[in-house]
């Protein structure tokens, strides 16, 4: 892992450890604010980032929502409008719900909202799974550049990049680092 | 006792329907082929439910789905439970679901009245149990009872050209792994499946559960009849050697030969015929003939007399015959104290039973190699299955869910017995 500080030029070092961890602060108040009251709140994170934000949320709900939701995992693999084309192959077992999602309110997690169609294929998984009373959408990172009409729910901070730049969230569960970097294509 | 145990109809529909939403169409049946992603799905359904049950879930090296609820005493083997979620393209909501779902009802009451038995109870969902993929069926249940070696499926091809191998790799799989699969004798201390029935014997019998004393095995083969094609004009009737003629004398002894024998049953299911022009002399037909009966010896004396009927028309017509045995299975009898047990716990809840053969090929038939096995019936309206219209009423399939789980309650309290 190349450190921030050497990346090449058109890469830019948008947030930092701190500032990831104040975004999650802001996120969790605004968790409770809103789906306190709701019915059986839950957290649900998407595979492999959501999932870990999802579990950094709920320790900062502990003791402000009782009791704290429950936290689940989904691998949407099998739900990827490019299912085909994958070279990861699904897991049976990799989506790990242990609670059931029927009249629950479902916080869904994930770190960068973009085109939207990974947030279809959690949708569809979820349905497939149980029949919640809501669904709403908690992202780090909304980017831009919809193709589907999905919006989130609260967004910890939005990005405005062209289409062809890269975000990165990187977390030290998965990448051993904290940032988010923004790479713009090259023109 | 077992009638303290009541099924929650409600509960089983849910399943039934949330199974159901995945690859069902309400004008073009199922698309749940094994190993496609609606099947994926399925399975991925199945183990979150299990795991909200507070099931160990395991997927073995071929995909089949696991979920495990331990006993009171370690060391045991467990009474398995369960069926399969795999569907034939364009087919029905029932086959194969309704028996996951009434294995997952028995852990849900068991859980809910806090029953704790002796033995553990294991749900199983067997991958590929449907033919309509690879062309061979009860591949999952095959390979975990050692009926084959992964070897001999693995080079199995789809429609399309995909081997049975990629299928796995795309599902996630190692079929380097397959093998692992495979379990011994005495690692289960018994099988029950419940499957609709696939015929009508049980409508026609106004009965709610048939209990199944046997499962019918086939014998398959394709016949080549080669004559001499011709044009239909210019060859006097002398001069024809029409494989067409030929093969409709077959046809009908297989049909003869089967009305003889009573308790086997045989089926000319596909005749493909060459050139197939209206203008000329048929010169080559090929015939798909299925042979079945509970019955082995029966069986096999069917296919001897077939042989011999089939070399009498080369004979009298000068044809060139070919046989090519397809798959040729031994049928088999499920356990007998097994049957006493369901048929004894079908007359506790007053439930119109019979007695009867299953003439459709079940994983059952495998596991019973490894364990004692049995299997309950639920009547399909019509005896319609493999198609969208496929149908079992919700009561008699809360009714057969019931005996099923008064049955597992006292195979995992109990034992088999002696």
């Amino acid at each position: 892992m190349t450190p921030v500080a050497e990346r090449p030029d058109n890469e830019h070092h948008v947030l930092d450890e701190k500032q990831i961890g104040q975004l999650l602060d802001e996120l969790a108040d605004d968790i409770v604010n809103h789906y306190r009251e709701s019915t059986e709140p839950c957290l649900i994170g998407i595979r492999r980032r959501g999932d870990v934000l999802a579990a950094r949320l709920r320790e900062r709900l502990a003791g402000r929502m009782s009791p704290p939701p429950p936290l689940g995992r989904l691998d949407i693999t099998l739900y990827r409008d490019d299912f085909d084309s994958l070279s990861k192959n699904p897991v049976i077992g990799e989506t790990d719900i242990p609670f059931e999602l029927d009249g629950r309110t479902v916080i869904l997690v994930d770190d960068v909202l973009f085109t939207g169609r990974t947030i279809r294929a959690a949708l569809g998984q979820i349905l497939d799974l149980g029949r919640p009373a809501r669904v709403v959408l908690v992202v780090l990172i909304d980017r831009g550049w919809r193709e589907l009409p999905i919006a989130a729910d609260l967004v910890g901070h939005t990005l405005i990049t062209e289409p062809d730049d890269e975000v990165k969230v990187l977390l030290n569960d998965t990448d051993g680092i904290e940032a988010v970097i923004l790479r713009q294509a090259e023109s | 006792m077992s009638s303290q145990l009541t099924v929650n109809p409600r509960r089983i529909e849910s399943n039934l329907r949330a199974f159901a939403r995945i690859g069902y169409s309400p004008d073009g049946g199922m698309s749940r082929l094994a190993f496609s992603r609606t099947d994926l799905r399925a399975r991925q359904l199945l183990f979150h439910v299990m795991h909200n049950l507070g099931l160990v879930t395991r997927v073995d090296g071929f995909g089949n789905v696991f979920g495990r609820l331990e006993g009171t005493e370690t060391g045991l083997p467990p009474l398995l439970i369960g069926s399969h979620l795999d569907a034939v393209p364009g087919g029905g909501r029932f086959d194969g679901s309704i028996g996951v779902a009434a294995a997952l009802e028995v852990v849900a009451l068991f859980r809910e009245r806090q029953i704790l038995t002796r033995y553990p109870l294991e749900v199983v969902s067997f991958a590929s149990e449907e033919s309509s993929r690879f062309g061979r069926g009860t591949l999952g249940s095959g390979i975990v009872a050692g009926v084959w070696e992964p070897e001999q499926i693995l080079d199995l091809i789809d429609a399309k050209g995909i081997t049975l191998r990629r299928a796995l790799q795309r599902a996630g799989l190692d079929p380097d792994n397959v093998a692992t699969a495979r379990r011994s004798p005495g690692d289960f201390l018994a099988y029950l499946e419940m499957h609709i029935e696939q015929g009508r014997v049980l409508e026609d019998a106004r009965a709610q559960i048939g209990v199944v004393e046997g499962i019918a095995a086939p014998t398959r083969f394709r016949v080549q009849v080669k004559g001499q094609a011709d044009h239909s004009g210019a060859t006097p009737m002398g001069l024809r050697r029409d494989a067409l003629t030929g093969a409709a004398e077959i046809i009908l002894a297989v049909e003869r030969l089967a009305q003889q024998a009573g308790n086997v049953v045989c089926t000319v299911g596909a005749a493909r015929v060459d050139p197939g022009a209206i203008n000329v002399v048929p010169g080559r037909v090929e015939l798909l003939v299925d042979v079945r009966s509970i019955d082995g010896a029966a069986k096999a004396a069917v296919v001897d007399r077939i042989r011999a009927a089939i070399d009498a028309v080369a004979l009298a017509r000068d044809l060139d015959i070919s046989i090519q045995i397809l798959t040729d299975e031994q049928p088999v009898k499920l356990d007998q104290r097994v049957i006493a047990t369901l048929e004894r716990l079908c007359d506790v809840r007053a439930t119109p039973r019979r007695r009867m053969m299953s003439g459709a090929g079940h994983d059952a038939m495998h596991i019973a190699h490894l364990c004692p096995a049995g299997m309950i019936l639920a009547p399909s309206r019509n005896g319609i299955s493999h198609h969208r219209a496929e149908w079992t009423d919700l009561k008699d399939i809360v009714a057969g869910a019931q005996v099923f789980a008064d049955a597992a309650l006292e195979f995992a309290t109990n034992g088999v017995g002696e």
